[in-house]
């Protein structure tokens, strides 16, 4: 019996083994050469079709690393929602005032508002490429995985193929287009690139149900794509979208610029 | 004394056994695979390589322990050496403890072993590590270890091995993670069963969020002690009724 019992534990530690090596092997590949994962992957195979719920919970806990490693973050306690007017004042029961077992609990689990500041951010970058690599899907995880690679790391040229592998994947998510075609644009300062991306995104949704500084946003930067590729009617036409979201007593420094595009272009082909 | 005496017994079992060896090996490799990952060539990323090794530590240490602590009553009853052991002057509370002494140190002992080698493998990658958070995340563990090899301890007495180390893996898993949500579900168990969350501290040390307080510490070993204490109580309350 104990002879069975060993052999048992010895085979599962085995297994799980073999698991943890593919998976990391699968996982260590693609990272250094950054390509789509393919269906024959073994990650894909061992995982199976709970790879995108491992993803999301990877990219939750992305999420909880970026808080210190807690779980439910200072947003979410009931004192701060009760600030906030989601909660009523008599429904809201103060975690505080919880009992001694939360008492003791939250004395030894850090509970308090944390944000990983600094050279710390980087401990959160593991866990956004194994979720996005599991959770293809996950457009939410895609963008914030390519803005921290790309904000905090200076890592333009990853945060991009991560972008365009999320195109691939989502061809209906107009925010992967749009933000890939940002990312040309201002970063790489590559209009050629970035024109048809910010077309696509305004394909596939319709602008009037975007954010109007989203809206503007594409819409300028598309403008000054067409306008550097010595496209003026196109240009024309995209900054009068953007000065369209603006109202008219608007005097933000964007909409005076966009206003003396305009006209510059309307004086070059009065037509 | 004679309690110590069979503690020791229990203690080599683990060490003669390949299980220890396998996990050993198994974790060493994993780790050491983990801490050369390369995330973009982003350097000096270990937090996440330190929650695999404590999460692999923890798990280890509480699959050896927990099922070498249920096996020791059934395989002495098993085995006929039960009653050739009650023979000589052991009283039963002595074997109770025994066991159970046993079993936390064998535990305790593989947890250390895994521990160091984590300990030493950190401070290479990252070349930092809170001593005194690092040594409060041992002691709350053992803490836990405690009450889990007391459970287990108790448990042997009235299940049977399988049973006793599902019910107390299930039992361990449950408070350590769903503990806290327990209170809206059913508060009767919520106070009654352990709250094995109360003695993990990776979160601090993974995260470099500083120690415990120490009457927090101490608060928690009498906790600790309660409950083993409660477990093996049961434990032999059941055995000094069992006829031999």
């Amino acid at each position: 019996m104990i002879r069975g019992s060993a052999a048992g534990e010895a085979l599962i530690l085995a297994a799980l083994a073999a698991a943890t090596f593919t998976a990391a092997r699968a996982a260590d590949a693609r990272l250094a050469a950054a390509s789509p994962l393919a269906a024959g992957d073994p990650l894909y195979r061992l995982l199976g079709s709970s790879r995108e719920m491992v993803g999301d919970a990877l990219f939750l806990k992305a999420d909880a690393y970026f808080h210190g490693g807690a779980p439910r973050h200072f947003e979410d306690t009931p004192s701060d929602a009760q600030r906030e007017g989601r909660v009523e004042e008599d429904h809201a029961e103060t975690e505080e005032e919880g009992d001694w077992i939360s008492r003791i609990r939250r004395k030894v689990a850090f509970e308090g508002h944390y944000h990983l500041t600094g050279n710390e951010k980087k401990e959160i970058v593991p866990f956004l490429i194994w979720a996005v690599e599991l959770d293809p899907y996950n457009a939410t995880g895609i963008l914030s995985t390519a803005y921290w690679l790309d904000h905090n790391f200076k890592k333009t040229d990853e945060a991009a193929r991560i972008l365009e592998k999320g195109v691939r994947d989502n061809p209906a998510a107009w925010e992967i287009e749009y933000n890939l075609g940002k990312l040309d644009y201002r970063k790489k300062k590559d209009a050629v690139a970035a024109r048809p991306h910010l077309k696509e995104a305004l394909r596939k949704t319709d602008p009037a149900s975007m954010d109007k500084h989203v809206a503007r946003e594409i819409y300028y930067m598309l403008g000054e794509c067409e306008s550097e590729l010595r496209n003026p009617a196109a240009a024309l036409a995209a900054y009068r979208a953007a000065l369209a979201s603006f109202k008219d007593e608007d005097t933000v420094p964007l909409r005076l610029k966009i206003l003396q595009k305009i006209r510059s272009l309307e004086s070059e082909s009065p037509t | 004394m004679r309690a110590f005496t069979i503690a020791g017994l229990v203690f080599k079992e683990i060490f003669r056994k390949k299980d220890f060896y396998v996990a050993l090996i198994l974790m060493a490799v994993i780790l050491v695979y983990a801490s050369n990952l390369n995330f973009y060539n982003i350097e000096n990323i270990t937090r996440y390589m330190k929650e695999l090794g404590l999460a692999l530590i923890f798990f280890f240490t509480a699959i050896l322990s927990v099922p070498l602590a249920a096996r020791q009553f059934p395989s002495e009853i098993r085995e006929r050496t039960l009653a050739v052991l009650m023979a000589k002057p052991v009283r039963r509370h002595e074997f109770v403890a025994g066991k159970f002494l046993g079993s936390w140190a064998a535990g305790m002992s593989c947890f250390f072993l895994y521990y160091a080698c984590f300990l030493a493998l950190v401070a290479a990658k990252s070349g930092a590590i809170d001593v005194a958070t690092a040594v409060q995340t041992a002691f709350l563990f053992c803490l836990g270890l405690m009450v889990l090899t007391a459970l287990a301890t108790g448990l042997s007495f009235y299940l049977t091995p399988p049973a006793n180390v599902t019910l107390t893996l299930i039992l361990y898993v449950l408070m350590s993670a769903y503990g806290p949500a327990l209170k809206s579900k059913t508060a009767f168990f919520y106070y009654l069963l352990p709250h094995f969350e109360f003695f993990d501290m990776r979160q601090r040390l993974v995260h470099d969020l500083g120690a415990v307080s120490s009457p927090i510490l101490g608060i928690l070993f009498l906790y600790a002690l309660a409950y083993a204490a409660l477990f093996l109580g049961l434990g032999w309350a059941k055995f000094k009724r069992t006829v031999l």
